[in-house]
């Protein structure tokens, strides 16, 4: 599993993990992020059961297990979170948050020592060391209970399925070329988003935040300029398409 | 699934669907004790004799019920377990996996505590599901003690039956009938059983 520090001020980082080469074929590659604030960590869509080995092995690499006492999960997908009854072996004293809606049903992965803590639709702030993460509601992008994670201090968004590309194995971390990436997201977002109106929604309110990189979930990381270029293509893309 | 757990949950679940058969035979040996019951107070005076028999026969068959019943539950419980087992043999096997791709990162310590901590309850968990089979193999004994005692009861009702006239004689010989039928029954599935049992032992002991 392949690291990288997307953003690094004194005790605050934001770490992706990806890439992973030993990954068995036939699933599809996900990014997983690590976010270190004061010595606590949180695991942002900590990813699929098969990827738990290499994920922890990697985690391991930077900070004690002890100290990751946070979960965040976008939605109820088995390659963002069914690592969870894995995690829930491994972490003492964790919270994860996750939209109240798939409650009852990402707790089927496991969910017995990690507390659940129900995010509501509004979506919800927290402190996280010195910084702030809001939850932003991203409902039907592409989960009917879905949200982003944005770092005020970092000015990082993490934005789950939203902005994913299918890339080939090994591609680069960092969106290159803009235009070319495109044709990586078109069938992804047409196909697996369901609702015009809830992109328009999403759309308003990430402009109103101060993004310096916008993460996804799978594919390349937007940087800078190429954040705003992503809202732009987002919002005159025609979702919902297979009916 | 792993040998063990995988083995011990199709075990269990084949016990409990032969039983299942078993339970119907059990039912109708106790139905056609009964019947023996009825027609005993039917033939009068010259059946007297055979009461007893009938009544230690109606109360073997409900012995029979229970335990199966009993080794129902039995195999329920072992089924639940080796389903337990499997899971955390699965955890065991992910974190080993963990231990060794993280050979050498600097945070490692707390996870292979883990995985000594993870094969500790595994090995806890299967000797819980060996116990659980010895109870179950112990209850399938019991089942053919049972057994033994219908044969013996049996073969005095049989005498008891000569003795009476043509009529009756019938009657009580059909019973005795389906009363070995429903016990030989019970008897073959007791073994099939016991065969699968110690087939599944040996092959969990030598793969594990
Ligand atoms: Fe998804
Ligand atoms: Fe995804």
């Amino acid at each position: 599993m392949k690291a990288t520090k997307l953003f690094e001020h004194y005790d605050h980082e934001w770490i992706v993990f990806g890439r992973d080469p030993e990954k068995p074929t036939g699933i599809i590659d996900t990014n997983q992020y690590m976010i270190k604030a004061r010595g606590a960590a949180m695991l942002l869509d900590p990813g699929g059961v098969e990827l738990f080995a290499p994920m922890l092995a990697a985690v391991a690499q930077h900070v004690p297990i002890s100290s990751i006492k946070h979960l965040f999960a976008s939605h109820q997908d088995p390659d963002i979170i069914s690592s969870l009854g894995l995690w829930d072996k491994t972490l003492e004293g964790a919270t994860l948050y996750a939209p109240w809606i798939w409650e009852g049903f990402i707790k089927h992965f496991g969910c017995e020592a990690i507390v659940y803590d129900p995010l509501p639709d509004e979506g919800r702030t927290i402190r996280f060391g010195d910084t702030e993460l809001e939850f932003v509601p991203a409902h039907y992008l592409h989960s009917s209970g879905n949200f982003s994670v944005y770092d005020k201090s970092a000015k990082i968004l993490m934005s789950g399925d939203i902005g994913a590309a299918l890339l080939p194995d090994g591609a680069p971390f960092f969106v290159e070329d803009f235009d070319t990436h495109t044709s990586a997201m078109t069938m992804f977002h047409q196909r697996w988003m369901p609702s015009n109106k809830a992109k328009a929604a999403w759309i308003a309110r990430v402009r109103e935040l101060d993004v310096d990189y916008m993460a996804p979930q799978h594919g390349a990381i937007f940087k800078g300029e190429d954040v705003v270029r992503f809202l732009d293509w987002f919002d005159a893309l025609e979702v919902g398409i297979a009916v | 699934m792993t040998e063990q757990g995988d083995r011990f949950f199709v075990l269990a679940v084949s016990i409990a669907a032969r039983l299942h058969d078993a339970l119907d035979d059990a039912r109708s040996i106790s139905l056609q004790a009964m019947n023996a019951q009825a027609s005993i107070a039917r033939a009068g005076e010259q059946s007297r004799a055979m009461e007893p028999i009938v009544d230690y026969m109606n109360g073997l068959s409900l012995s029979i019920i229970q335990l199966v019943q009993d080794v129902d539950d039995e195999a329920l419980l072992i089924s639940r377990e080796s389903l337990t087992e499997f899971r955390e043999s699965v955890a065991v096997e992910r974190f080993v996996d963990a231990v060794r791709l993280g050979q050498g990162a600097k945070h490692m310590d707390a996870i292979e505590a883990k995985v000594e901590l993870l094969r500790h309850n595994l090995t806890v968990i299967r000797q819980g599901t060996g116990k659980k089979i010895s109870v179950l193999i112990g209850l399938l004994s019991s089942i053919e003690t049972t057994l033994l005692s219908a044969n013996i009861v049996t073969s005095s009702f049989r005498i008891e039956v000569g003795k009476l006239d043509s009529e009756h004689k019938v009657t009580f010989e059909s019973l005795i009938g389906a009363f070995n039928t429903a016990t030989q029954n019970i008897r073959s599935v007791v073994n099939r059983c016991k065969a699968d049992l110690a087939t599944t032992r040996v092959l969990a002991t030598t793969k594990r």
